[in-house]
């Protein structure tokens, strides 16, 4: 059964085109991770789930019942916003319980689930004024908040991206855990493909308001259908088959492209030698500019030649 | 569902009803008066007309030109001094723009009447303020000098300094900055700074009532003696549209000349400034300053020296105030917390047909209309009031509810644009969240938004109140019976020979805008 299921969506505003006849589906108690670029429309489809962004053409459906024209608080859903939003007027038990009590739950049962969710989260700090927090366990009330009135389905828009390297990582294996042991369906924004690899069932990989392809991170990270799901998932020096099709580089081969390690790469020793354009400072990528005239295996089997003009 | 679509419509029907009876009914009588009774011609071509609505563009345009000399240099000058000093200094000068114009009336005369503080210490008159058009723009100056500071020097704030090294590393001389580099800068606060002092002056009404002595009259001072006093409903009917649409041509005009006349306020470093240039400016700001607060010293002054017979607490003088003078406090007070609850109240509706009506074009049109009694003034609504509800037993019975009407569409730009302004800084993700944790549209309000618009919401009651303490013109013209203001006590104490009494009710003023100015300064924290 489907979780979140878009069924043709068409979004625009004026005359400009963002989605057209968009459609996928998450099942039943997944994680669907929506990875794409800034601006390629993740957050416009987590709006349209969540009932804030109007389509102008088709339906949205959450566990098989159609929401297209529910509004957001019947919809039955969890929401984690990208910078959190704890509302500073009430202190960190006050947050975690607001769902609950707007959905008139008696103050001890209320007080019940609120220690419940805080415990499930690592929340040891419910007196503490959310303003206070670190960022790490304002995301942590964030999650709480959301997941308190127990939703069927739970959208998270780049919860993570306002932290530091390391808390990301901490927290994206927290999430892992509760999200595994949840009884929810989950679409999750990001356009970091580390955070997807952790937590995705199922990655949806937006371009230009595209799907441009859905499948587990495993199959998308390895087997990518073209430069932009590379580009997007951080492969670097990605060639199109149509232009390699005559040398035998076979082993770098993924699906419809080649995928050549950095490393790889020298230069000619005769012709035009390649132009290095840019290069970090490890050389964990290099850009070369020129059309390729020749490519041929070395004898480490590992390096490849390349030669352009 | 319905629950929530009726409140909302409610709040609609509060706005709808509020200014429909009190605003638009009221403009369109005017409107039609003027059209019935004819003789345009007679009105434009007639010799007094031409007169006073000179009189009202010289002084206003005057009286720009002054506010402009003083403003920018002062403006530049406080944003070089240490930031404490600007802020204390800032704040000082900000003072006498919001106090009544009663009170610095009050101060005024107190100084340049021929007997006065001035020419008690010069022993000469220096200058005759009453019935001449240097009068008129001293006082309108002194009054106005505030707010253009204020807003030159948040425009010189935001500057980023290092354009002004680059010019200067560039060769360019100290009057090249100013001309490519400060001028471009400012130039939208003084746009600003032109509409605003020329449409207050334009339209001023207590000041060239007090000191015009009848001769000169600005176009509202017009409309009032040709309706209360002359009963000449139909020219006071055209000249109040013909003010109305000067006044929608200049702001139409601005709009166009300037595009955008916004500027950013960001706060930059503070300029290194040489110790001489600080002093000099030090001691500009100070005689800025005296200048502005030159009213409000005299009547403590005058307070600290006089004794009379009269104080609040007796009951001299109720006949000329029609009232005892401790019930004149009441109602100012009264008509303060009426019309800061109620234009205050209007504005939060008006903030939930913005956020949660699914069609938005009533709200605008609600919106636009809350901020237009700032282009008509005070004695054309009033005159509007007159006309539309005289023959009703409200207006002869109960006028208090139509002096609390012009008080609250006085003060509705503020209180909306305050309410508004705050509702802007407050996330939008905070409605989707709450409503996706099951709160409803009223349910979002009363948690959420309420708690976290508090403070401007409290600020927005505090303008409220302020205008309503300091209103005058539309109190002027409706007040009968026992509900005269403080303003209005004043000013029907002016001419009595003991200004005790008059001084107090000034001083009282003064204490209120003082305080609730700190009040909001604080809740802007």
């Amino acid at each position: 059964m489907s979780g979140i299921e878009l069924r043709e969506i068409t979004v625009a505003w004026d005359k400009e085109i963002f989605f057209d006849n968009l459609s996928f589906n998450v099942n039943n108690g997944d994680v669907a991770v929506l990875l794409g670029l800034s601006g390629s429309g993740k957050s416009t489809i987590l709006k349209t789930v969540l009932g804030v962004q109007a389509s102008k053409t088709g339906r949205v459906f959450l566990n098989s019942r159609d929401v297209t024209n529910i509004d957001i608080k019947s919809r039955d859903i969890g929401y984690v916003p990208q910078e959190q939003h704890l509302f500073p007027n009430m202190t960190t038990e006050e947050n975690i319980g607001f769902g609950l009590k707007m959905r008139g739950i008696a103050r001890e049962v209320r007080k019940k689930r609120i220690r419940e969710v805080a415990n499930f989260v690592g929340i040891d700090f419910l007196q503490k004024d959310p303003r206070l927090l670190s960022g790490g366990e304002k995301q942590r009330v964030a999650l709480a908040r959301a997941i308190a009135p127990n939703p069927k389905t739970l959208l998270m828009d780049e919860p993570l991206s306002s932290l530091d390297t390391a808390e990301r990582l901490n927290m994206s294996l927290m999430l892992k855990q509760v999200l595994g042991e949840l009884d929810v369906t989950t679409l999750y924004v990001t356009h970091s493909p580390q955070e997807a690899e952790i937590l995705a069932d199922s990655v949806i990989v937006l371009e230009g308001g595209k799907i441009q392809q859905i499948g587990s991170f495993e199959e998308v990270a390895t087997d990518p259908v073209n430069i932009k799901v590379a580009g997007i998932l951080g492969i670097r020096n990605v060639l199109e088959s149509d232009t390699l099709s005559q040398f035998d580089i076979s082993s770098y081969r993924r699906g419809s492209l080649y995928i050549i390690p950095p490393s790889n790469i020298v230069e000619s020793d005769g012709g035009v030698p390649a132009k290095i354009i840019s290069h970090s400072g490890l050389y964990t990528f290099i850009d070369v500019e020129g059309k390729i005239l020749t490519m041929e295996k070395c004898e480490s089997k590992k390096d490849i030649r390349v030669e352009i003009t | 569902m319905i629950m929530g679509r009726s409140w909302i419509a409610l709040t609609v029907l509060q706005l709808i009803t509020f200014l429909g009876l009190f605003y638009i009914v009221p403009l369109i009588e005017v409107i039609q008066i003027s059209l019935s009774s004819g003789g345009w011609t007679e009105v434009i071509w007639g010799q007094l007309f031409i007169t006073f609505l000179k009189f009202s563009f010289t002084q206003a345009i005057l009286t720009t030109v002054f506010c402009l000399l003083i403003g920018i240099p002062t403006g530049y000058a406080l944003t070089r001094l240490q930031p404490f000093a600007k802020k204390f200094l800032s704040v000082l000068i900000l003072i006498p723009f919001l106090i009544p114009p009663m009170s610095i009336l009050l101060g005024f005369v107190i100084i340049y009447e021929p007997n006065g503080l001035l020419a008690q210490l010069l022993g000469f008159q220096l200058i005759d303020v009453f019935g001449t058009l240097s009068g008129v723009v001293l006082a309108h100056t002194i009054y106005n000098i505030s707010i253009v500071t204020r807003l030159i020097a948040s425009n010189f704030e935001s500057l980023d300094e290092g354009k002004i090294t680059l010019a200067k590393s560039s060769g360019a001389s100290p009057l090249m900055v100013w001309r490519y580099v400060y001028l471009p800068h400012i130039l939208p606060s003084i746009y600003a700074s032109i509409l605003l002092v020329f449409l207050l002056s334009f339209n001023s009404f207590a000041v060239v009532l007090m000191i015009g002595n009848v001769k000169l009259q600005t176009l509202e001072v017009m409309i009032y003696s040709q309706s209360r006093v002359r009963l000449n409903y139909g020219l006071a009917a055209k000249i109040a549209i013909i003010q109305l649409l000067i006044n929608v041509l200049v702001t139409i005009a601005f709009i166009r000349i300037t595009k955008e006349p916004k500027y950013t306020g960001t706060y930059r470093d503070p300029p290194k400034v040489s110790k001489k240039l600080r002093i000099l400016s030090t001691g500009w700001i100070f005689a800025v300053i005296l200048f502005t607060w030159q009213s409000i010293l005299a009547t403590v002054y005058q307070l600290s020296r006089t004794s009379g017979r009269a104080s609040i607490f007796d009951g001299n003088y109720s006949s000329l105030l029609g009232t005892s003078p401790l019930r004149v406090i009441e109602n100012t007070l009264f008509f303060g917390v009426m019309t800061g609850l109620l234009a205050t109240s209007l504005a939060i509706s008006l903030l939930v047909q913005r956020l949660f009506m699914s069609g938005r074009t009533t709200s605008y049109v609600l919106g636009f209309i809350s901020i237009m009694p700032m282009m008509s003034s005070s004695i054309t609504l009033s005159l509007g009031l007159l006309l539309a509800y005289r023959s009703t037993s409200f207006f002869s019975d109960d006028i208090w509810i139509f002096i609390v009407a012009s008080h609250i569409l006085a003060s509705l730009p503020f209180v909306t644009q305050t309410v508004l302004t705050g509702a802007k800084q407050v996330p939008t993700e905070y409605i989707t969240l709450s409503q996706s944790l099951g709160a409803t549209k009223l349910g979002t309000m009363r948690y959420v938004l309420l708690p976290l618009l508090a403070p401007s919401i409290i600020v927005a009651f505090l303008f409220g109140m302020a205008v309503s303490f300091g209103e005058f013109g539309a109190t002027f013209f409706l007040v009968r019976g026992e509900w005269a203001t403080i303003s209005i006590g004043i000013q029907r104490l002016f001419a009595t020979r003991s200004n005790f009494l008059p001084l107090q009710y000034s001083l009282i003023l003064v204490l209120i805008t003082l305080l609730s100015f700190s009040l909001v300064e604080r809740l802007r924290k």
